[in-house]
């Protein structure tokens, strides 16, 4: 049976559409009494050499004048090394790496359709702002607290802290509007011992006004340091519940990848049946949750892997929108690209991280290996072929037909956890494009509160292997040796 | 008939078998568990590449063939350990540690861990790389759970390097991130929580051919290299630290080997027993 290779793709937007309150690796201290949460939060992480250029979204929802972000940072940063950058490169990116359902159809050539939702980009002009970088202008004695540096870029009023100590640190946040979350004084002290800054960002309402924006746009800032990492501990001081974090990396030589946790490769080029076209979104989200809870609930997972060098013809097979381009890489703050035909390697790994504080009791730390190898999430459905199959070939076609889709049932049903009695009807029929409906997923809205015990039970099964096995094998050894050596005793 | 069950059993009484054994279970587990699966032709080149290469220097230098247990360890070690970009890097991996072992080496001893050393080459070329988070949570206190009875059982040679490694660097760790940093002590387990670290001290520093002759010297030894891969992994973000700590510190087993004398080592039915070599 041919295949004729056709696919059309499908995006992954609004992956967690139910979350719909703002998250990073900072905490926020609401000046307002609403309790904001974090969940779900996306960064570009680039690292060339000892230099880490971090941007961080901000699709932050309530009244901007409400925001307010702290950020732990290696060194006091110039003004030079704060930008606003650009929302749309976001989308961009989380359109061009998302994970993706590609169809296939049986003999019969289609047109392939292109489900290419990916949204234009916004072009803006960055507007920065004349600072007044009085040091120590507003240093209060008694906080022990440091102003190193006080800037206003873009809708931003930012502030560079240094602290003596965490209770100084946590008054004066208090007495300057901030709310700090109780639990944010355990996490304050390491890093104030570790000589971090802290980079304190609020809206300044009047150049919001002016910029005549409803939403927040990203910050980007680079500094250099030794440390490749991201601090997400601080980020948990109001996490009630688990976050999402998506990581876009680039390096110039190959994978960025987490040392102080698991990376997992999310599943994928697994087949899947027709109907799950439909529910694409619904699909991975339930396959992440599998995922997370089956490795234990403490593994960042890779969602995609390529080189994206402008050099570099294949960057995704297929891709789901267009790579990024030259203007996507200078908004991310890759600058070793000098332009489309520049000769420079660019290596992209998107992670995706599920996080709380009792699985993550480190920040996460990171490296760049040499490991080039591609990788990406996909998903492949195959469609019938169409017409008369009355043929005795076309009778072994449909036999074929129905054993396949019994396997992609299957697959549904230990990727996803999906199992639905009409599924049985799916096996046997052909035209399902006029009859999906009846497919509908029959979905456990408890999945991410309670794992089920079929999804935890792989860790300690290896447990138990590790020990039965190796003590058994001990033990065999063990006798072996003293039968051994009393031979030799005896000899 | 008796006599070649006795050689029977003597063949399989070498204590080597011991790490093979447990080498491979890791391996099997992390094949298993852990999904490693698209390295098999990875690991069969390292085995592949490691015995051969010992073939081929035993051949040379017409020595007996008795080492190819000490090159299989080798070569698992590489595979637990080192990532390459393709099969033709692991190949020179596994060339370069068995080499080391002719190659740079006194008259009774080798001067690096040939592992240590094959790793270190080939992160240096850029083809190389160690991933410390390679290893999920649970698997530390089954492996903790094997090795002791390991220990119990064999009474296996050279423990205390390993101990004296683990317990320093988890007193230096707990000072500075509990007592000066102020973190809380699930952020120190979590850094010991790796099979890196364990794979490291129980199978790399424990080698009898690297490390120093006498317990004293080891114990020295064993602290040198946990206050060096503490200051390079807190200080200088070396996340492979106790690697290029071991590196550094085999240059001095030597010197330590002169002050600290005793019989050098030599692998037989016995060499699990400390007393036999060792007043």
């Amino acid at each position: 049976m041919k295949n004729n290779i056709k696919f059309s793709a499908i995006l992954l937007i609004a992956l967690f559409l139910s979350t719909d309150i703002y998250a990073f690796c900072g905490f926020y201290v609401s000046k307002a009494p609403a309790t904001l949460f974090n969940h779900k939060s996306e960064v570009i992480l680039v690292r060339d050499g000892n230099r880490s250029i971090i941007t961080m979204s901000n699709d932050f929802q309530g009244d901007v004048k409400d925001f307010a972000m702290v950020i732990p940072v290696p060194t006091v940063l110039r003004e030079d090394q704060i930008k606003i950058s650009n929302r749309g490169v976001f989308d961009r990116l989380d359109a061009y790496s998302a994970p993706r359902l590609v169809e296939y159809y049986d003999e019969n050539p289609c047109q392939p359709i292109f489900a290419n939702e990916y949204a234009p980009s916004s072009t803006m002009q960055m507007k920065r702002m004349k600072s007044e970088s009085d040091k120590d202008a507003e240093a209060k004695e008694d906080y022990q607290v440091t102003i190193e540096a006080k800037y206003t870029i873009g809708e931003y009023d930012i502030m560079l802290l240094s602290a003596e100590q965490s209770d100084g640190l946590e008054r004066w946040l208090t007495d300057n509007d901030y709310k700090i979350p109780a639990s944010a004084r355990e996490v304050l002290e390491p890093y104030i011992k570790s000589n971090t800054k802290f980079f304190v960002v609020k809206v300044n309402l009047e150049k919001h006004k002016e910029s005549g924006f409803n939403y927040l746009n990203p910050i980007q800032i680079s500094f250099e340091s030794g440390k490749f990492m991201l601090p997400i501990r601080l980020g948990m001081a109001n996490a009630v519940e688990a976050q999402d974090l998506i990581i876009y990396a680039f390096s110039k030589s190959g994978r960025v990848e987490p040392v102080n946790y698991r990376t997992v490769k999310i599943p994928s080029d697994r087949n899947v049946p027709l109907f799950v076209e439909r529910y694409f979104g619904e699909f991975y989200t339930d396959l992440f949750n599998r995922a997370y809870y089956r490795e234990g609930m403490n593994a960042v997972f890779l969602e995609y892997a390529w080189n994206v060098s402008p050099m570099n013809g294949i960057k995704c097979d297929p891709c789901v929108s267009p790579p990024p381009v030259f203007s996507d890489f200078a908004e991310a703050g890759v600058d070793w690209v000098s332009g489309m035909n520049s000769s420079s390697e660019v290596f992209f790994t998107r992670m995706h991280v599920r996080y709380t504080r009792e699985k993550f009791p480190q920040d996460l730390f990171f490296q760049v290996t040499p490991n080039r190898e591609s990788y990406q999430a996909r998903y492949i459905m195959h469609h019938p072929a169409q017409g008369d199959l009355s043929c005795s070939e076309g009778r072994n076609y449909r036999a074929d037909l129905e054993s396949r889709r019994r396997v992609e049932v299957a697959e549904l049903a230990t990727l996803a956890g999906w199992t639905n009695l009409n599924y049985g009807d799916y096996i046997t029929e052909f035209s399902v494009r006029n009859t999906r409906d009846k497919y509908a997923p029959n979905r456990n809205e408890l999945i991410p509160l309670l794992p089920s015990p079929a999804d935890s039970g792989n860790q300690n099964i290896g447990k138990y292997f590790l020990i039965i096995f190796g003590l058994i094998g001990l033990l065999v050894l063990w006798t072996v040796r003293r039968s051994s050596l009393k031979e030799n005793a005896l000899t | 008939m008796a006599n070649s069950i006795s050689k029977q059993l003597q063949f399989w009484a070498d204590p080597r078998w011991l790490q093979i054994f447990l080498l491979s279970n890791f391996l099997i587990y992390g094949w298993i568990f852990l999904g490693w699966y698209g390295e098999l032709s990875i690991y069969l080149t390292a085995i592949t590449s490691c015995l051969s290469t010992q073939y081929f220097f035993a051949y040379r230098l017409k020595l007996p063939n008795g080492s190819w247990k000490s090159s299989l360890i080798s070569a698992l070690g590489l595979c637990l350990l080192l990532k390459v970009n393709g099969w033709e890097w692991m190949a020179l991996a596994g060339f370069l540690t068995i080499s080391s072992k002719f190659l740079l080496r006194t008259t009774s001893k080798h001067i690096f861990n040939p592992t240590n050393f094959g790793i270190i080459a080939l992160m240096l070329l850029g083809q190389g790389w160690i991933s410390p988070g390679q290893w999920g949570s649970g698997e530390i206190i089954a492996s903790l759970i094997t090795l002791g009875a390991a220990i119990v059982l064999f009474g296996v040679n050279r423990w205390d390097v390993a101990l004296t490694f683990l317990i320093s660097l988890f007193l230096f760790e707990s000072i500075r991130n509990i007592g000066w940093l102020g973190w809380s002590w699930d952020v120190v387990f979590h850094k010991f929580n790796s099979g890196t670290i364990l794979l490291f001290a129980f199978f790399m520093i424990t080698d009898p051919r690297t490390s120093p002759n006498k317990r004293s010297g080891r114990i020295l030894w064993g602290i040198m290299i946990s206050v060096l891969s503490f200051g390079l992994s807190q200080f200088f973000y070396f996340y492979q630290a106790p690697l290029i700590a071991l590196f550094l510190v085999s240059l001095s087993t030597p010197l330590i080997d002169k002050y600290f004398k005793s019989n050098p080592f030599q692998w037989n039915i016995h060499s699990l027993n400390t007393n036999t070599y060792e007043k």
